[in-house]
């Protein structure tokens, strides 16, 4: 047993997230070519607009499709079905809790190989200021917001029908996603009406912004993702969580440094066990990055999964020199 | 002499001009006037009325060459209306007075398509014709998700009917699949269930415009749609739904009695209507999409390298090595 623990605590994480992350992304891009269908509530961005190939659909396109029914359907009986599609999305999410952003979302995971191709060229990253990261993450509360209000004004008639889907038309996974099975079709200005005009655009450019910013920020889009705002307000039961010793931690901040997402609380925090963020995407290399033994934990059901060892550390470090090359 | 010309050039004209056919019967689901309760909704499958979640179908027949040239039928004492459901199940179902003419309304509780037909018959001039009017309604709604889609796409027939046009599918076609401008549809048409070949098959769309062609042996006949709405670019409507109708008329000798009148032939003629809209390449540009994608990424790119440049210039940083 104590074999078996040690060997997941030591494990090379960088290449185990990579192998898992390919894996889901044929799944969820290319899974529809061999029948595979995990339904329309996924709280991943398995993008609905990827027809061919989807082996799910991103639940944020049913949502706002539902919610743009009109007033007296949606507060009748459709409102059951509403309430039925959150329920299934809220089930898979308490599966994995935000690890589908680390691990399975395909959007994150094009963001990292991105960001590969960045270290590769021997280019430098980017990372915010405190000042602009506790501004920029309240993006995607506001968008998330907007999401739900405009499909609800649809629904009462208060705006134009053809803004059904507004987050979807400047959702990047949109223009993205489809071309991993050559459908290039949503690279496209619609100019059937203003409204089309607009959106449409608006998406590109954000498909423009989300390509350069994720070259130089890491998971550049993700602090702007209204997912992962709905996934906050839903993390706290998660099975899967991250947990903090504070008393282990000695505040090196190598977790912070390491964190795509620039989550100081991760080495600041020392008081709260449930160490988890908003912004955080479950991607463990905190974990994978502490030398402290069981400073940082992974549990799935109250069951440690991964946590940080010394040896474990030792063997990364040495792992990472021998295999990449400095940027600088 | 002149004269003498132009009468024998119409004479002529006249003589090998085949016997003018009466105008096909057809199915179609615009209202004899505007929507008077508004009840109706659109759906994928055109406009439905629902009650209780239930979607309910109405459609009008109609008689004339095309959408553009026909007028709704305000009676018809002929038999029953046949209506083919997903599941296969065939019934007689009542015609009546709707909305001021002559209407079905039916219910779709299925996902999938509703086949409904109606067949007349008449003797005029020794020449019997045989009218078989059908139309193929789509039932959809997102809620019931998309799994079961596959599934039902296939198009059916019925071997009772006389003539009968089917829509065949185009390439990976689904439920919100569309038949827009420039797009090929094809149809097969069946005589009794058996492929016919040599059958005229006319297309008529919404503002008139028509084409005939003939069956190929295996009783195929495919037509491109043509751009046939042209609003001005505020007035333009992505979903603007236009109707067609396709017709197809097939010839047997043969002598009979229908309703104790002798005939020496048979004219068969079906009707089928459908739907198309305004093609995506009319109204979506890869051009100015690329353009701005590109303009996007140029400008977050020009941005963070002189950010950069700034920022060096004032002091040193010290930066952690991200691959550790
Ligand atoms: S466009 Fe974005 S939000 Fe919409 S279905 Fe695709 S991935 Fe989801
Ligand atoms: S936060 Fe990032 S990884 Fe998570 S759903 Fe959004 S885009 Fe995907
Ligand atoms: S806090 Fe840890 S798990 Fe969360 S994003 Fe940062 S490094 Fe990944």
């Amino acid at each position: 047993m104590k074999r078996i623990r040690d060997a997941i605590n030591g494990v090379d994480l960088r290449r185990f997230r990579f192998w898992l992350q390919l894996f889901f992304f044929v799944l969820l891009v290319y899974g529809g070519y061999l029948a595979v269908n995990l339904g329309q509530y996924l709280p991943t961005f398995s993008c609905g607009f990827n027809d061919a190939g989807r082996g799910g659909i991103c639940y944020l396109l049913p949502l706002q499709h539902q919610l743009a029914m009109s007033w007296r359907t949606l507060f009748g009986w459709a409102g059951l079905m509403v309430v039925q599609g959150f329920l299934f999305f809220a089930l898979w999410f308490f599966v994995l809790n935000k690890g589908w952003c680390g691990y399975v979302c395909p959007l994150g995971t094009i963001q990292d190989w991105i960001t590969s191709l960045r270290t590769r060229l021997g280019i430098r990253y980017s990372r915010y200021t405190e000042g602009q990261f506790r501004r920029l993450t309240l993006i995607k509360y506001l968008l998330l917001a907007l999401m739900i209000l405009i499909p609800l004004g649809i629904g009462g008639a208060l705006l134009p029908h053809d803004m059904g889907t507004p987050f979807c038309d400047i959702c990047p996974g949109r223009m993205i996603i489809p071309m991993f099975t050559g459908d290039f079709s949503q690279l496209t200005i619609d100019f059937s009406t203003k409204t089309t005009t607009v959106m449409t655009a608006l998406g590109l450019l954000v498909t423009g912004l989300f390509l350069g910013g994720a070259f130089f920020k890491k998971r550049f889009f993700c602090f702007f993702c209204p997912m992962s705002a709905l996934h906050y307000l839903l993390s706290k039961p998660a099975l899967l969580r991250l947990k903090k010793d504070g008393a282990k931690c000695t505040r090196c901040g190598d977790c912070y440094r390491v964190c795509d997402m620039e989550i100081r609380e991760i080495a600041d925090e020392v008081k709260d066990p449930r160490i988890m963020q908003d912004d955080c995407i479950m991607c463990l290399k905190c974990v994978a990055t502490c030398p402290e033994p069981g400073a940082l934990k992974a549990t799935f059901a109250g069951i440690t999964l991964f946590e940080s060892t010394e040896q474990g550390f030792i063997k990364r470090m040495n792992q990472g020199h021998n295999d990449e090359q400095h940027p600088h | 002499m002149k004269l003498t010309y132009s009468l024998l050039a119409a004479f002529i004209l006249c003589a090998t001009q085949p016997a003018l056919a009466a105008t096909p019967l057809w199915w179609s689901e615009t209202m004899p006037h505007p929507d008077p309760g508004g009840a109706t909704r659109h759906s994928h499958g055109g406009p439905v009325e629902i009650r209780r979640g239930v979607y309910y179908k109405n459609l009008w027949l109609r008689s004339g060459d095309g959408p553009a040239n026909s007028s709704h039928v305000t009676s018809f004492d002929g038999a029953m209306p046949t209506l083919v459901s997903v599941t296969g199940e065939v019934q007689e179902i009542q015609g009546g007075n709707l909305h001021g003419t002559y209407g079905v309304n039916f219910a779709m509780p299925d996902e999938g398509f509703y086949n409904l037909y109606l067949v007349a018959e008449s003797v005029s001039d020794g020449t019997r014709q045989v009218d078989a009017a059908k139309s193929e309604v789509l039932k959809h709604s997102c809620r019931e998700g998309h799994d079961h889609v596959k599934g039902l796409m296939a198009p059916r027939h019925l071997d009772t009917i006389p003539l009968e046009l089917v829509r065949e599918r185009m390439d990976a076609e689904s439920f919100h699949t569309t038949l827009g401008f420039g797009d090929t549809v094809t149809f097969q048409v069946l005589h009794f269930g058996r492929p016919v070949a040599g059958a005229e098959v006319t297309l008529h769309t919404a503002r008139g415009w028509r084409n005939t062609v003939r069956t190929d042996d295996t009783g195929h006949a495919s037509f491109m749609m043509i751009r046939d709405y042209y609003p001005p670019w505020h007035e333009f409507e992505r979903r603007y739904r236009q109707d067609y109708l396709v017709t197809a008329a097939y010839s047997v000798d043969g002598n009979g009695e229908s309703a104790g009148v002798p005939y020496q032939s048979t004219r068969y003629l079906a009707s089928l209507n459908g739907s198309y809209y305004p093609s995506p390449r009319d109204y979506r540009s890869y051009a100015y999409g690329l353009l701005l994608g590109v303009f996007a990424l140029t400008v977050t790119a020009v941005s963070v390298y002189f950010y950069r440049r700034r920022r060096q210039r004032r002091f040193h940083e010290v930066r952690f090595d991200e691959k550790n």
